[in-house]
């Protein structure tokens, strides 16, 4: 696990249809320092926001109204544009049954995260997710070279 | 930035203005709790909707406002669990289960969610602070939860014997 992180360059989108719990998440992160923080406040609005913008790591929340985040995961890993079909995606719940992370890994989560939370649950969280993402993007630049 | 201009993530993570993940992590331990102050005013915004929809039920039921009625109680119970509010959240843990598991069909139901609503309503207003009361209070719920019949079930029936 990484001991030292930069995120100042990095976008990530925080989807939360509670104000209380996003304004939370996105204050912690900018104590992360991370560059760009994009709040949506709904599965509509946070689409708009990821064609635009690809952030880099999306955290949302499963429980909202009227799209829950679980159909949300599945609209955008089945998005067209492969980039922002791959985004990595930190599922959050209040729900900690096996069921819940079973499904959610299923349907293409990179990790989940219950709630309540610690702040340095959601960093151990952030950096594994990250770490693993950029492993990735790596092995895929490596195959297009060769 | 636009995507196609970011260099990749690993030289991003690792770039010139990296931090101890440790430091990180404290700073926002200290400036989340500046955050967590404006809860209350937030728990009575979300106490508004469960009463709006209450009303809404009462005058049928509508399994798009279960739903939506379900969804505030839950945040309120992990929020309320993330800022230490422990009355809150598990008076919202009991009206969430009885949701999840009583069937919403029983009229005996709509009086379950004032029951909780003014449970919380009494918890926000500074009424039930020590654990002893607001245990006692959840005793009192369960209690309530406990005369409804599960989904699929129907209403428990007395059976009377003729003498």
């Amino acid at each position: 696990m990484l001991t030292e992180a930069d995120f100042s360059e990095l976008v990530m989108q925080v989807v939360d249809d509670s104000s209380f719990m996003r304004r939370l998440t996105v204050d912690i992160l900018k104590h992360f320092r991370v560059g760009t923080i994009l709040e949506a406040e709904s599965a509509e609005t946070a689409l708009a926001q990821i064609v635009m913008l690809r952030p880099d790591l999306i955290i949302c929340d499963w429980q909202m109204y009227p799209t829950d985040g679980l159909s949300f995961l599945r609209q955008l890993r089945g998005h067209g544009d492969r980039r922002i079909a791959q985004i990595p995606f930190l599922m959050m719940t209040g729900h900690a049954s096996d069921d819940y992370v079973r499904t959610a890994v299923r349907e293409g989560a990179n990790s989940f995260l219950v709630k309540p939370y610690t702040i340095a649950g959601l960093m151990s969280h952030l950096l594994r997710t990250l770490q693993e993402a950029a492993e990735k993007e790596a092995a895929c630049e490596v195959w297009n070279v060769a | 930035m636009l995507p196609e201009q970011r260099a990749s993530l690993r030289q991003r993570l690792g770039g010139p203005n990296r931090r101890p993940v440790d430091q990180l992590v404290a700073a926002a331990e200290t400036g989340a709790r500046g955050a967590i102050v404006g809860f209350g005013d937030y728990a009575r915004g979300a106490l508004g909707k469960i009463g709006g929809l209450i009303g809404k039920l009462d005058n049928g039921s509508c399994a798009e406002d279960w739903r939506h009625l379900y969804t505030i109680v839950h945040d309120l119970r992990a929020s309320s669990a993330t800022v230490g509010w422990q009355g809150i959240s598990s008076v919202s843990a009991s009206l969430e289960r009885a949701i999840e598991e009583r069937n919403a069909q029983d009229r005996r139901m709509i009086k379950v969610v004032q029951l909780h609503h003014d449970g919380m309503q009494l918890l926000i207003g500074g009424g039930a602070n020590s654990r002893a009361e607001w245990q006692g209070l959840i005793t009192q719920l369960a209690l309530a939860v406990h005369c409804l019949p599960r989904k699929g079930e129907l209403a428990p029936v007395i059976a009377l014997r003729p003498r």
